[in-house]
């Protein structure tokens, strides 16, 4: 029984991993917009790649 | 050399190259699909000196950021509308827009840290629940009470924030019974956990508060959504413009802000009028639709008033200032309407009546419980009391609701109907009054050729000089002309000495033939919404056109209908005859006619009538929209309406009207069976608990069960609500 003690602090870490992982994609802006980025992928790269490297 | 020729095709933005930004954000109309914006992304390359253009589909809003040594702003706005998508600029991000940003990322993140808490807690208590060893359960308990205060503390903070309130203001929110048992459930909980006493709540608080941030959070996107509107000022202060300067004797570009009474300003053809001010110049044509709706143009003569916002349609003009910003007659309507839009509640005074009684009383319930006990058997009173808090807690109305409104705006988007304000589900079922606009509204708001009288005498030949005389008018009929003419296909013809006068016509050669398009002596025709012009050869008239906005053809069963709900009004800026005679075609009452109400005159009459709706199109309109108790926008409105209205349709047409009653009734219906149910079930629980006959873990499981069947049914009822509408129209057509 005692893995248990290893495995819930394991669980809270990784619950922990994720919430930092959201926290920070939602101050980055990522679910402002939930319309767009599904249209954005599917247009060829390399039109916007061009435009960055200039 | 494509830049060269598309700044000579379009001038319409060229303003823009007066502002010193180099960011600048739009509104866009028209962006669908991936299509549209992979064209507006083809920009990025072909354009240089572009920096960033940045595509928001949710928002409707485009940033454009460019190099300004390269590009000007007037030319990417160009070569966007070139595409076929309507762009409007917008200020300046304002201070409240961050801080609405802002405050959206912190509800998510509050609520996602809720989400991580509860979902751990939940996995530790269905442990305990399943029987762990007594050694276990406390550890569970322990580490489900560090796994709660992130809520408590953290995501839990706009509850704190309204019993702030609360204690301020001393008046009683729906939030109150919220707080009141997570403090009661959280302090019987810590102290049990102390004592090894078990009767830990700490799940059931964690999903109450995750469940019901969850719901506000959704209701607060949606309702944001429909209500961006509001930054759609029009650039009155920001633009710059043609400033005289005495001291260097010249025209100076200079931002409209730094204008003083008094300063001249010279206007070009096409500009929107920056200022309220005085004319210098002999006289003047402009556009005044933004504020009296009326689409024709209008003269104007020396020294007369002219307002913001008038389009200018002479070539030139010097215009003496007398107001700026905010001073302007347009600037106060906007400043009117904002202050309106703020005045705004969420949840009707019916509503939060309710739920204050509610509120009030079942905390002194719960109190009552606790002196009761608290002399013999403390424990059980706190038990007893937690469970009625707990079990008592107004989900129906702090949640059900909430949740149900905002899937009754989704619904109502989907058929084209935006509602911003969601007290309008409850307020439609009331209104006893419609009030309609003509331009616009009843009518298409738009000339359109009608018949030719005496009818089949011209030929080819004169319809292509008819559409060469016409095709650069900037006067409505011009435009009504070359619809029609492009329609039947014309082609164009090359004329000498082509001229427009304001207020006269259109004239040409041809040929040693001299053409004219002019106002007619006036025809018989019965139908007093029709003008006419007259096709002159050498001066002599050949034929006469008539033009008219035409009648939609839904209008008529529309008010029909409306009729039997209430009395129908018909409220127009236009002359008599036409308003009457309009009224006639449609069926409104002549007695409920007004005619020639200036906007000042429409307001009033709209404060007379109690219960009731307008709808309308103009920025004419727009005090009235926001002033009846429910404004309604059709398609194509002016900016000003739909910042007032409460409605506006996204689809062309005012027979959306009755979808939009359609979608109340099934709201209200839905509503009212979850109050019913809630307030049985409530009530039940209620006395249960104080009986004792239901201890808190029993409270904290039925407590998401009724929220579950809430939420279940407000679901299933909203779901089925486009099927009721179209069987409901399907019967109705049926029978008749």
């Amino acid at each position: 029984m005692s893995i248990i003690l290893i495995m819930i602090p394991a669980s809270l870490l990784l619950g922990l991993f994720f919430l930092g992982a959201f926290i920070w994609a939602t101050k980055e802006g990522q679910f402002d917009d939930l319309v767009t980025p599904q249209y954005e992928i599917l247009i060829e790269d390399k039109q916007i790649k061009d435009v960055k490297h200039e | 050399m494509t830049a060269n020729m598309l700044l000579t095709q379009v001038n319409s933005f060229d303003f823009l190259n007066h502002l010193p930004e180099s960011e600048m954000r739009f509104h866009i109309e028209g962006v669908r699909c991936q299509n549209c914006l992979g064209k507006i992304y083809e920009l990025r390359q072909k354009l240089d000196g572009l920096i960033e253009l940045h595509l928001n589909m949710s928002t409707k809003q485009l940033l454009v950021r460019i190099d300004k040594s390269k590009i000007k702003m007037s030319h990417v706005a160009n070569e966007i509308s070139i595409l076929g998508y309507t762009l409007q600029p917008l200020q300046t991000p304002s201070e409240s827009e961050k801080i609405q940003k802002e405050k959206n990322h912190r509800s998510l993140i509050g609520l996602g840290v809720a989400a991580a808490s509860t979902g751990n807690i939940m996995l530790l208590s269905a442990a305990n629940y399943a029987g762990a060893d007594p050694g276990y359960v406390y550890i569970f308990d322990s580490l489900s009470f560090l796994l709660f205060l992130p809520i408590l503390l953290y995501s839990a903070k706009p509850f704190w924030q309204s019993f702030l309130l609360f204690w301020k203001t001393k008046s009683v929110n729906i939030d109150l019974t919220i707080i009141t048992a997570v403090v009661l459930g959280t302090g019987f909980s810590l102290y049990n956990l102390i004592h090894k006493m078990g009767f830990v709540y700490f799940d059931s608080m964690a999903m109450l508060l995750l469940l019901l941030l969850a719901s506000r959070y959704m209701l607060d996107r949606i309702q944001q959504r429909y209500l961006n509107t509001n930054y759609l000022n029009p650039l009155l202060l920001e633009t710059a413009v043609d400033v005289w300067l005495p001291e260097s004797k010249t025209f100076e570009n200079r931002p409209v802000k730094n204008l003083t009474r008094g300063d001249i300003i010279q206007v070009y053809k096409d500009q929107s009028l920056p200022v309220d001010g005085r004319l210098i110049s002999e006289n003047a044509y402009l556009n005044t639709a933004v504020i009296t709706g009326e689409s024709q143009p209008q003269k104007f003569l020396k020294s007369d008033l002219l307002f913001a916002g008038s389009k200018i349609l002479s070539n030139k003009l010097k215009i003496s200032v007398e107001k700026v910003g905010s001073t302007t007659r347009i600037g106060e309507y906007l400043k009117q309407l904002s202050d309106q839009i703020h005045g705004e509640t969420q949840l009707t005074s019916k509503l939060n009546g309710m739920a204050k009684v509610f509120t009030i009383s079942i905390i002194a319930l719960a109190s009552l419980l606790l002196i009761y006990f608290a002399p013999s058997n403390f424990s059980e009173g706190v038990q007893r009391a937690l469970a009625l808090v707990i079990l008592a807690c107004p989900c129906a109305l702090g949640l059900a609701v909430p949740l149900t409104q905002s899937l009754a705006l989704m619904k109502a988007s989907r058929l084209g109907i935006i509602i911003k304000n969601g007290n309008v589900l409850h307020e439609v079922s009331k209104i006893q009054n419609f009030v309609f606009d003509k331009t616009g509204t009843l009518t298409y708001g738009q000339f359109e050729f009608d018949h030719w009288s005496p009818d089949s005498i011209l030929t080819e030949k004169d319809f292509s000089i008819i559409m060469s005389l016409e095709q650069k008018a900037r006067h409505p009929i011009g435009k009504a002309f070359t619809k029609y003419l492009k329609d039947k296909n014309t082609s164009l013809c090359k004329l000498d000495g082509w001229m427009e006068v304001f207020g006269k016509g259109v004239s040409g050669n041809l040929a040693g033939d001299f053409y004219e398009i002019k106002s007619a002596p006036i025809f018989y025709s019965d139908n007093p919404l029709l003008s006419s012009v007259g096709y002159y050869k050498n001066n002599e008239l050949l034929a006469v056109a008539y033009f008219g906005d035409q009648i939609r053809p839904q209008s008529k069963s529309i008010i029909q209908k409306l009729k039997k709900r209430g009395n129908v009004f018909l409220l127009s800026g236009d002359n008599i005859n036409q308003v009457q005679h309009l009224a006639k075609e449609v069926g409104i009452p002549l007695e409920n006619v007004k005619a020639s109400a200036s906007p000042e005159e429409k307001v009033q009459f709209i404060d007379s009538l109690n219960y009731c709706a307008m709808i309308g199109d103009g920025a004419n309109d727009a005090v009235a929209i926001s002033k009846a108790h429910v404004g309604v926008a059709v398609q194509g409105s002016m900016i000003a309406s739909l910042k007032a209205a409460d409605v506006y349709f996204t689809i062309e047409g005012v027979e959306h009207l009755y979808h939009l009653f359609d979608v109340c009734e099934i709201f209200e219906k839905t509503v009212k069976g979850h109050m019913w149910f809630s307030a049985l079930y409530n009530l039940l629980g209620a006395l249960a608990a104080i009986l004792g006959f239901i201890n808190p873990l029993v409270a904290a499981l039925l407590m998401p069960a009724s929220s579950l069947t809430v939420l279940m049914t407000s679901l299933w009822g909203m779901k089925t609500i486009q099927l009721k509408i179209f069987k409901k129209h399907l019967s109705k057509e049926v029978l008749t």
